[in-house]
């Protein structure tokens, strides 16, 4: 991996206040991460831990009692927080492509596969219709889509799920993206669909040379697709690492606490790790440390403090005092 | 496999169809087969796996195995005794044999009464309260390690995982024989998901319930089941031990399946060979003709269009349904 | 479930028995300062019609004819109408009809199409498609029009009419339970309730009706203040009720008589049904939006 390269998206200190009647600060905190040209990132998180928020507030997506009160977004140098809506609708769909959850209500069901996809190509590169539809073939082809001269001009409920999700990879990469943003993007699909899919991204990245922040709460996706790891837990980035350090030596209590609650082969009909408690709900985030309510290492005093970003291996972070200063160890006894 | 203990439920050629289409009067003109023929048998204090994918037929086997959606065809056994086309008192006695968990813990419980109510309404249905239903309450809350005060409050106040423990608690009420779990953890955190896993499985080894559990989760089921079952289609493909299941499968769809399944260690994962499934799947009213999964099995020859496979033994307790299976196991095993 | 048509309102879901649903919905709603007004308008006005004996100043029919058109004045604070009775204990008397008549009419509209909303709600099949194309046909008569052919047969008389009227709501009370019902059956909980054995009865009762109170309560407050204001129609009509007994509407039917002789005669009747139907509407959609509030938070 290059570290020469700038990373094709840098995020910086992003922090998300929700505004209004239910005012509440932090609901994203301090949330720092790059994805590399070429790479593909997950960002993996647990429900209300406000991966989705991240990924949305990139493009500026966000709706208007969410607002982002700090920070920094660059996307290929362009500052996407101070960008004007000009240059952000130059973006959307053209340098970042997005693939969303369910394809079903994502997809409009009054236009034809083809023109949903061309409709990028003639916004961004100024296509004509014929230009654009022949290209909108040819993307069908791509994503695995047979037939793709007569499914051109389909409407998306005459699809299946795993179809419908194709069709959106495929309007999302229309224009060459440099950077793919993909919000669980397998979640509602059944399983061996789900490996189609991300056995399609991935060709697709190697082809293309994408990079692909990809958002999910499924440890097994993670595994199989990602090449880097941001952790996240109650607004909080709580670890970043490359995936086969994460998984093999997890810095976080809560990643190690995920990762031992989760139920694998060779551990049948045992009881499994539980992790305590539950995920706070948003207005009540504890000061510091979110997970220290339900963490076995937590100590009052070093827990309530801000953490800090501490990198106790090379190459992968976390945001654990104790951890950080080697005061505790989450190495397994085995 | 004989024993002298009847199995706790057995169910042989169960079938549903519903109607899809109807004509002008109201008579069905076309229909769909949900579940075709599917044998389901599970003994005292052990589990038995549901898996299969969307359109499998896995939830309506379930239901019909629960008596909740009459069977068009097909025998029920509880604890050896004929129970299939029970009505009424028989019916309502039989309730308390036979009892569900539900996916949805959001709506699976009546907004407007109070957990006190949900867990101890089966009680008042069944005329078995005796004494202070507070109490009883209170006793089935601690049992599924909720605290009793709970018993007071609505299911909104309440998390994901607690109410799942509360629809558990409910199911337990009347202390069935057999608890059939339908999804149990789908709709919860990862984090919670553990959780309700060690309950079930606690619950099952203080109680001998028998259990089936349903899931599209390989990860769950492989967790808690002795035995599996594989539904593909409305049909079986496939059933045995656990373990052999997961180490050894045979059919072609669990293969892909299991193959599809990512596993939450990258380094595993990504050495693993994947059996990826092309082709559409097929609509669930018009399958294709003799083995429905030929349409998109790496190992299919024509053959498989002329004969519906039966279940046949591949090891003892071990059957598949494929008609290449004896000579294709060489080949099979990945 | 049965409806007197005399004294009490149908139902129990209607009146009184409090539900758990509502408990929570009921703590929003007293915080909004428009629910709190017009119900306790509401309540002001049935207290009235009770104690209509009690506060009334003069007798409702005592006739003064020397007094006939009388402005405010201080024995007769609103006036006296054209055969010299006085105007506020006319409208004091006439609350009870304003309450009376709209009970009737939806308690006849409860009868004829809660039961059968359940049902095609519950069941479906066969039942709903008659059920439905009933309450079609009904829907497509106009109100009005119709009740005046019922009471072309059966007679004029309040009873009459507002049972006609309750024929005219039925369908749109069936409706809404309906599409209710059909709403709660597909959640998981009445499938629960079936598994632990609960009859269909049972489950209506205990599980159905309490989650389409909500719905059910907005029909019926918006059918109390269009049952008042065609009662009043009516019995401007003539055709409501019947002298010696008053209605705001048959006392607007007399103002207007003798608007040129007293314009502002209409004021009385027609502020009482104004702030009235306003007041059931403002009921009904402050119930409405505590319901949804609750569901979005």
């Amino acid at each position: 991996m290059t570290t020469v390269e700038t990373p094709v998206l840098s995020v910086r200190g992003l922090t998300i206040d929700l505004a209004g009647a239910n005012r509440q600060k932090g609901l994203v905190e301090d949330v720092s991460f790059d994805v590399p040209q070429g790479r593909s990132v997950a960002l993996i998180g647990e429900s209300g831990c406000g991966k989705t928020l991240t990924a949305m507030s990139i493009l500026r997506l966000l709706p208007p009692e969410l607002r982002v009160t700090g920070g920094e977004i660059r996307f290929a140098g362009t500052d996407m927080l101070s960008a004007s809506k000009r240059t952000l609708r130059g973006i959307r769909g053209g340098p970042v492509g997005m693939v969303f959850q369910d394809p079903m209500s994502s997809l409009n069901p009054t236009m034809t596969v083809g023109d949903q996809i061309a409709e990028a190509r003639r916004l961004h590169l100024g296509e004509s219709r014929r230009q654009a539809r022949v290209k909108a073939r040819e993307l069908l082809e791509r994503v695995g889509i047979a037939n793709a001269a007569r499914r051109v001009d389909v409407y998306p409920f005459e699809m299946s799920g795993g179809m419908q999700q194709r069709v959106m990879i495929a309007a999302a990469i229309a224009c060459e993206p440099k950077l793919v943003i993909a919000d669980e993007p397998t979640t509602a699909l059944d399983v061996t669909i789900q490996a189609e899919i991300l056995e399609l991204l991935r060709s697709l990245q190697e082809q293309m040379g994408l990079a692909v922040l990809l958002v999910t709460h499924d440890l097994g996706v993670v595994a199989d697709f990602c090449d880097d790891v941001v952790v996240m837990y109650a607004g909080h980035v709580v670890e970043r690492a490359p995936v086969e350090p994460l998984f093999a030596q997890p810095q976080h209590p809560y990643t190690r606490a995920l990762l031992d609650s989760v139920p694998q082969a060779g551990r049948a009909r045992t009881m499994l790790d539980v992790i305590p408690g539950r995920v706070p709900p948003a207005g009540s985030f504890p000061a510091g440390c979110r997970f220290q309510p339900r963490c076995r290492f937590a100590v009052e005093e070093t827990c309530a403090a801000p953490q800090p970003e501490f990198e106790p291996r090379p190459g992968h972070q976390c945001r654990c005092v104790r951890v950080g200063t080697h005061e505790i160890s989450l190495e397994k006894v085995s | 496999m004989t024993s002298t203990e009847p199995m706790a439920l057995r169910a042989t050629g169960l079938r549903k169809t519903f109607p899809l289409k109807r004509d002008i009067v109201g008579r069905v003109k076309e229909r769909i087969v949900a579940v075709d023929g599917v044998d389901l048998e599970v003994a005292r204090g052990a589990t038995l796996g549901l898996v299969g994918e969307s359109g499998s037929g896995k939830s309506t086997a379930a239901r019909l195995a629960a008596l909740l959606v009459r069977a068009d065809g097909g025998r029920i056994e509880a604890d050896g005794v004929d129970v299939t086309g029970a009505r009424g008192r028989e019916l309502k006695a039989l309730r308390s044999r036979l009892q569900m968990v539900f996916q949805d813990p959001y709506s699976a419980l009546d907004p407007t009464k109070t957990v006190g109510h949900a867990v101890t309404e089966p009680l008042v249905v069944h005329g078995r309260r005796q004494g202070d239903l507070a109490e009883a309450a209170a006793a089935l809350l601690t049992r599924v390690s909720l605290d009793p005060a709970l018993a007071r409050r609505r299911p909104e106040e309440l998390s994901g995982g607690q109410r799942q423990r509360v629809c558990v608690a409910r199911a337990l009420a009347l202390e069935p024989r057999v608890l059939i779990a339908d999804e149990p953890t789908s709709a919860l955190d990862l984090s919670t998901r553990a959780g309700i896993l060690n309950l079930l499985l606690r619950l099952q080894q203080e109680s001998g319930q028998a259990m089936i559990l349903v899931s599209h989760d390989f990860a769950t089921v492989q967790h808690l089941a002795d035995r599996i079952a594989v539904m593909y289609l409305g049909r079986v493909v496939e059933e045995g031990p656990a373990a052999q299941i997961v180490e050894a499968p045979s059919h072609p769809y669990t293969r892909a399946l299991l193959s599809a399944v990512p596993v939450p260690d990258p380094t595993v994962q990504r050495g693993r060979r994947r059996t990826v499934l092309h082709g559409d799947v097929p609509n669930p009213a018009n399958p294709p003709t003799g083995c429905n999964f030929r349409t998109r099995c790496p190992i299919a020859v024509p053959e498989c269009a002329q004969t519906d496979p039966a279940l046949r033994v591949v090891e003892p307790g071990h059957r598949v349904a494929c008609i290449r299976v004896e000579t294709a196991t060489t080949q099979t095993r990945s | 479930m049965t409806a007197t048509v005399q004294t009490q309102a149908g139902p129990a879901p209607v009146v009184g028995t409090p539900r758990r649903s509502r408990t929570g919905v009921l703590a929003v709603l007293v915080r909004r300062p428009s629910f709190v007004v017009a119900a306790g308008f509401l309540v002001f006005l049935v207290l009235v019609a009770a104690l209509a004996p009690l506060i009334a100043p003069h007798d409702p029919s005592a006739q003064v004819l020397e007094d006939r058109l009388k402005g405010p004045s201080w024995t007769h604070l609103l006036g006296t109408d054209d055969l010299g009775r006085d105007v506020l204990s006319r409208l004091i008397y006439a609350a009870r009809l304003a309450i009376l008549a709209p009970l009737i009419s939806v308690g006849v509209a409860i009868v004829l199409g809660v039961p059968a909303g359940l049902w095609a709600g519950m069941r479906r099949g066969w039942v709903d498609a008659v059920t439905g194309r009933l309450s079609d046909t009904l829907l497509s008569l106009p109100g009005l029009a119709f009740a005046l052919a019922v009471v072309a047969v059966l007679g004029p008389g309040l009873v009459n009419a507002m049972v006609a009227m309750g024929i005219v709501f039925a369908p749109s009370l069936y409706r809404v339970v309906r599409g209710a019902t059909l709403a709660v059956a597909e959640e998981s909980y009445i499938e629960s309730a079936r598994a632990i054995g609960c009859s269909t009865g049972r489950t209506v009762r205990v599980h159905v009706l309490p989650n389409i109170a909500a719905p059910f309560l907005v029909q019926v407050t918006i059918l109390m203040g269009v049952a008042l204001l065609a009662e009043a129609s009516l019995s401007f009509l003539g055709l409501g009720v019947q002298p010696p007994d008053s209605s705001w509407g048959s006392m607007l039917e007399v103002a207007y008589q003798n608007q040129f002789a007293a314009p502002l005669a209409v004021l009385p009747a027609g502020t009482a049904l104004v702030l009235t139907v306003l007041s059931f509407n403002t009921v009904g959609d402050s119930i409405r939006d505590a319901v949804a509030r609750r569901r979005d938070s």
